[in-house]
């Protein structure tokens, strides 16, 4: 299970269309790495972690919607650093956002740390996505 | 740029965009859902492939549509709407280029965005605000603290409230909702203050679409008077207050300390994780 959700291959592959990178990190893991350009009232995938998650983001001109869909009939554990939120509406910075998941594997547990810096561009109506997303298996 | 549509079953949507969304980099808008079936809408410079499209979906793509659309997006939203909010189908709040209603009867608040102001309408605390401001018999002075771009000012004079005046402690924010004023025809007495530090304008009607320590000094003001008495300095008897801009979690807070001033909630909304209420004196 961790072999195949770890895979940057897959993971390159699955999200091919998105632009998508992905690799391995020296330590055991997996890293994806992606940027997009979205407009307003438009769902948008940013990451793709196949058999694990989809993040879509859905940016407003006041607000901006996360899904997280999981693609994984395994218990996953969501939690948001809400501390770094409030940015979003703010077009003169970077906004940052923070998400931490544990997925609980038949074969042990997995964390998901994503990085997500949003900046709005009101001129065009979009926003600017810059993400990535960390897998990694806890230590014991 | 190419704009591409197809329905897809409301109760297969999430699954199908499992497979679809890999593939649509530009991603997808959502249409309301009619007769059970959802329009999907995705605008690209190359439109996606319909038959690598319904080989990941397993399905026949219903009501295909693909058509050359411009690439301004402006010129796109006037053709197409998806900018405006049409509120308890009695107000359209919507930007210059978007499709003005084509009901008489609507309310058409025309914005310009900008200043960073808050209050385009997209944001659900402003809708529910619109919509308790709504089912008020207009009857006297407002003021709308924490105005932003000054959608809810602007409403309010339009309905007929009046005097109105409007406070935002932004530069920026009170500059744009003074050109909205101009823009939609309305009298309001625009102010920069800090809510938070400065006297609140106190009048029949305050709409408070702000965060909880401006609610906190708001109901401090209404506090200084007793409910349905004039307010000292102002000479306003407070009628209705209508405060949002707070999540579910704090509103009990916020209303606890409009109850301590001496009023109590007559009508609760929740929308989309946010939470609104509107407020008249306690046993009036």
């Amino acid at each position: 299970m961790h072999e195949d959700v770890l895979d940057p291959g897959r993971a390159a592959a699955a999200g091919a269309a998105l632009g998508q990178l992905a690799c391995a990190p020296p330590e055991r893991g997996l890293l994806i790495s992606t940027s997009r350009l979205v407009e307003f009232n438009v769902r948008a995938t940013v990451l793709l972690a196949p058999g694990l998650f989809r993040l879509d983001l859905t940016p407003q001109e006041e607000t901006l919607g996360v899904l997280t869909r999981p693609l994984t009939s395994h218990p996953v554990r969501w939690r948001a650093e809400q501390s770094t939120w409030d940015g979003y509406r703010d077009a003169g910075g970077v906004a940052p956002l923070e998400l931490h998941a544990l997925f609980e594997l038949p074969d042990g547990p997995l964390t998901a740390w994503l990085h997500i810096l949003s900046f709005t561009d009101r001129d065009a109506a979009a926003v600017h996505f810059v993400a990535k997303a960390e897998l990694r298996v806890p230590a014991p | 740029m190419r704009r591409v549509s197809f329905r897809v079953p409301a109760e297969e949507k999430e699954e199908l965009l499992d497979a679809l969304m890999p593939l649509l980099p530009a991603g997808v808008r959502e249409g309301a859902a009619e007769r059970g079936e959802i329009e999907l809408t995705t605008v690209a410079a190359a439109a996606p492939e319909r038959g690598l499209l319904e080989a990941a979906a397993g399905r026949t793509l219903a009501g295909w549509r693909e058509e050359e659309v411009p690439a301004d997006w402006r010129a796109r939203r006037a053709r197409f709407g998806g900018g405006a909010f049409l509120v308890a189908g009695r107000v359209l709040v919507r930007a210059p280029w978007d499709p003005a209603p084509s009901d008489p009867a609507v309310l058409d608040l025309v914005l310009e965005r900008g200043g960073g102001g808050f209050g385009s309408g997209s944001h659900p605390t402003t809708r529910m605000c619109l919509a308790l401001l709504l089912e008020l018999e207009p009857r006297g002075a407002a003021a709308d603290l924490g105005c932003g771009l000054g959608t809810l000012a602007i409403a309010a004079a339009r309905l007929g409230w009046a005097p109105v005046v409007a406070v935002d402690r932004m530069d920026g924010a009170v500059a744009a909702a003074r050109a909205n004023g101009e823009r939609n025809g309305v009298e309001v007495d625009w102010r920069v203050g800090d809510l938070e530090a400065d006297p609140v304008p106190l009048a029949e009607l305050i709409l408070v679409n702000a965060p909880p320590p401006v609610q906190a000094r708001v109901a401090a003001a209404l506090g200084d008077a007793a409910p349905g008495d004039a307010a000292p300095g102002g000479g306003a008897t407070v009628r209705h207050v209508v405060a949002s801009g707070v999540v579910p979690g704090e509103l009990a807070a916020v209303v606890d300390g409009y109850a301590a001033a001496g009023w109590a909630v007559t009508e609760r909304r929740e929308a989309d994780g946010w939470a609104a209420a509107r407020l008249e004196p306690a046993g009036a």
